[in-house]
């Protein structure tokens, strides 16, 4: 009988606890949205780009202002909010300048009250959960399909994500996305400079003063972000999982690999003209490159389990077998 | 004097130091209380001891003297500069701020650490709009920019200037070219690091430029205020020539000593005039495109008239241990001149010096009004000066702007403290090196 009222209790509590933390969680975006109005309506004021504290993307910002509420220790939020209240204090309209102070300072109460630490103690991450496309309760709800497939080299995961696409009817991005990037980087490339300076100085502009593969990269995110929003699609490597994590659209991330050896045979067996040791000395320059590119990008490492949702050994499924596992993951 | 009286000039630098820390809204209202506080705890015993009219001088000679051409300067610079706007896609990275703080370095000993800081900072803050991360670029640009990009020549830093009206050849300073170089590289390569590691670090959480457009166009708006930036560098070359003609040396007496020179009077005029200029010539709207604002001229001007009327014990204590400090060798010079110029008016800490090394009785050197002084030693009180003034954000004029432009545009800066950390983390390992390559 004890038992069965503190199950009672305990259920009880539950669902307060569920209801409180949807509550605050509610709060907590909504505050989001209101600390980003204002540093909309300050800068806005202000006419000046110059000094916006929530400069990105918005829904990127968003999150990242939600993060910060979410930090118990309240740090990073506060700095925000007082940066935001120097711009605001620099408007030269009074009356504006007052009712952006009112509306600061009623920003600040709410932040406030808010409670320190409303984590529960369940292992899920519900932001990473939500963007997961496996996850049973968001399964494909309202956006597109996006597998994102990292490879060791040789282990198959190119004609796998080839294979799935084909199986689910929907697009294959791989150097595609490379060609088009460089397209639009290039588009000047025809107006070629005769001397040295001249050229040094086209190239540094070129690419807004960045290094190449950077501004590669931020095309190619630009590109990846712009096609989930209209199409489902396999996308091979790109580092294309964390730009839509950090993008916060849902997608599946998988990894592919294989044992070395397995590997390295199947690359001597493809490429005819290539020895088994030319191949291990290939596939370890590449999976390097590989290793390099995504931990340049992402600060993660390639291939750690950590990162994605699925990963799978092909040799043990082989290039059919992987899809049916993925599809069957996928529940298709 | 005694050293005591030094106490209020420490309890105005601890001030700017922990308000902030502790209130920040509360110190940029009680600012000018409290500069007026510490002034009050200095002249009043100073009055008691020594008379009204001695305090009176003292307060008078720092003001007209020295205060109001330095903050008419930096006025001056901070309008007409306020009034050019870059525009451009050019986004910040590594790279492309390793450039832009090599220009500005260079540029510094063309038209000054002020004109560059002024005219480069907004810039640089542009480009670097859509980082996170952005309180060490400033940090650097202070080092390179405000500070050590001026050793090339006597515009570049005003302790130079002094040097040049003693009798140093203008193009002198340019024989300091290999130290500015091998302290940039130095410096460049340790930013580009720093840099790079926060840039990865906001690119792997997402963040990213606007280089949607192909290619890029820089445009600069209100160019033609490059005219009255000009004339203000002459007006700071004029200040250092006309000294030495005779009618220029006189000016209008105020009390005791105290005198307002005509060469004082004729470069305030030129200073004001361009800066009226520029902002008459100059659309509004590109001053609404730099966010230009009264208020970070106006906290410097209020914080250094404290330091100016504070420092004056510490300047005297100082030109009067000059010749009793026995020092020797250019590694002693450099140390010595640095480190007082951290915190103290770099000016008048290279003549204290200058005048000590002149008085050495050397054989052989560089030519100047003061004595022939060895060459070595000339070059390590000049570089002392002029780098060490970035030991602190009231060590040269520049460094408190730079940080009161970005601190209103956005970017949380370090405090006085945590300014001063960055100093001892990159700088002083730097100037240790300078000494056992250079100055032993």
């Amino acid at each position: 009988m004890e038992d069965e009222v503190a199950r009672a209790i305990d259920e009880v509590n539950k669902e307060k606890l569920e209801k409180f933390r949807t509550e605050t969680q509610n709060t907590v975006k909504n505050l989001a949205h209101e600390i980003y109005r204002l540093d909309e309506e300050v800068y806005k004021q202000l006419g000046s780009s110059l000094g916006r504290v929530f400069s990105g993307d918005k829904k990127r910002e968003i999150h990242s202002i939600i993060s910060a509420l979410n930090d118990p220790d309240g740090y990073k939020i506060r700095n925000d909010l007082v940066l935001i209240s120097n711009m605001a204090r620099t408007i030269k309209n009074k009356n504006m300048r007052k009712s952006v102070m009112q509306e600061y300072s009623q920003i600040l109460k709410k932040v406030r009250s808010l409670p320190e630490s409303f984590a529960g103690n369940d292992i899920m991450d519900y932001e990473l959960a939500g963007l997961n496309q496996l996850n049973l309760k968001t399964r494909f709800a309202s956006n597109h399909t996006i597998i994102c497939i990292g490879r060791t080299y040789g282990s198959g995961g190119t004609d796998i994500g080839f294979a799935l696409a084909d199986k689910l009817h929907i697009n294959y991005y791989d150097a595609e996305v490379i060609k088009e990037s460089e397209n639009i980087l290039e588009a000047l490339e025809n107006e070629k400079k005769k001397n040295f300076l001249s050229r040094v100085i086209y190239d540094f502009g070129k690419y807004h003063g960045l290094a190449k593969e950077d501004a590669q990269f931020f095309k190619q995110s630009e590109l990846i972000l712009e096609k989930a929003l209209t199409e489902d699609f396999v996308i091979m490597g790109r580092c294309a999982d964390k730009i839509l994590t950090n993008n916060h659209i849902p997608h599946i991330s998988i990894f592919i690999t294989a044992p070395f050896e397995i590997r390295a045979k199947r690359i001597a067996s493809i490429k005819h003209n290539i020895s088994l040791r030319q191949a291990r000395k290939l596939l370890k320059k590449i999976d390097a490159a590989s290793k390099r590119h995504y931990r340049n990008y992402t600060l993660q490492r390639w291939g750690d389990i950590q990162n994605y949702d699925l990963c799978i050994n092909s040799a043990c499924f082989g290039i059919e077998g992987s899809v049916e596992l993925i599809l069957r993951s996928m529940n298709r | 004097m005694s050293v005591l009286y030094c106490i209020p000039f420490l309890g105005l630098l601890l001030s700017i130091a922990i308000f902030p820390l502790i209130n920040g809204r509360l110190w940029e209202k009680i600012q000018p209380w409290v500069m007026i506080f510490w002034c009050l705890c200095f002249l009043i015993p100073y009055g008691a001891k020594y008379g009204l009219s001695v305090a009176a001088e003292s307060t008078l000679e720092s003001i007209v003297g020295d205060y109001i051409t330095f903050i008419v300067l930096l006025f001056g610079l901070f309008t007409v500069a306020g009034n050019i706007t870059i525009d451009g896609d050019l986004a910040g990275a590594p790279r492309t701020n390793c450039v832009l703080l090599f220009i500005g370095m260079l540029l510094s000993s063309v038209i000054g650490t002020t004109g560059a800081s002024m005219l480069m900072i907004r810039p640089l803050i542009k480009m670097n709009t859509w980082r996170k991360n952005k309180a060490h670029v400033m940090v650097f640009f202070i080092f390179l920019v405000s500070n050590m990009g001026g050793c090339l020549t006597p515009i570049g830093d005003p302790p130079l200037l002094m040097g040049f009206s003693r009798g140093i050849n203008f193009f002198y300073s340019l024989s300091f070219s290999h130290i500015l170089l091998f302290n940039a590289m130095l410096l460049l390569c340790i930013f580009y690091l720093t840099d790079r590691h926060f840039f990865r670090k906001e690119v792997a959480e997402g963040a990213r430029p606007d280089i949607s457009k192909p290619g890029n166009n820089i445009s600069i708006k209100g160019l033609h205020n490059l005219i009255f930036i000009a004339l203000i560098i002459s007006a700071v070359i004029l200040s250092g020539i006309l000294p030495s003609v005779e009618p220029f040396a006189k000016g209008l007496h105020i009390y005791g000593s105290v005198v307002f020179t005509y060469t004082q009077m004729i470069e305030i005029v030129i200073i004001l005039l361009s800066a009226l200029g520029a902002y008459l010539t100059t659309p509004a709207v590109i001053r609404e495109a730099n966010h230009f604002t009264w208020g970070a001229i106006t906290e410097v001007a209020i914080l250094f008239i404290g330091i100016f009327i504070t420092m004056h014990p510490a300047l005297v204590i100082l030109r009067d241990a000059g010749k009793s400090l026995k020092l020797s060798s250019p590694y002693q010079m450099f140390w010595s001149t640095g480190l007082l110029s951290s915190f103290l008016d770099n000016t008048p800490t290279y003549l204290v010096f200058l005048t000590t090394a002149g008085s050495l009785g050397s054989q052989a050197g560089v030519y100047t009004s003061l004595g022939l002084v060895p060459a070595q030693m000339l070059t390590a009180i000049s570089c002392g000066a002029v780098f060490m003034g970035a030991n602190s954000y009231i060590g040269n004029a520049p460094n408190m702007m730079v940080k009161a432009i970005s601190e209103e545009n956005g970017i949380k800066m370090p405090g006085f403290f945590g300014y001063i950390f960055w100093a001892i983390k990159i700088l002083i390992p730097i100037f240790i090196i300078d000494t056992f390559v250079f100055f032993l």
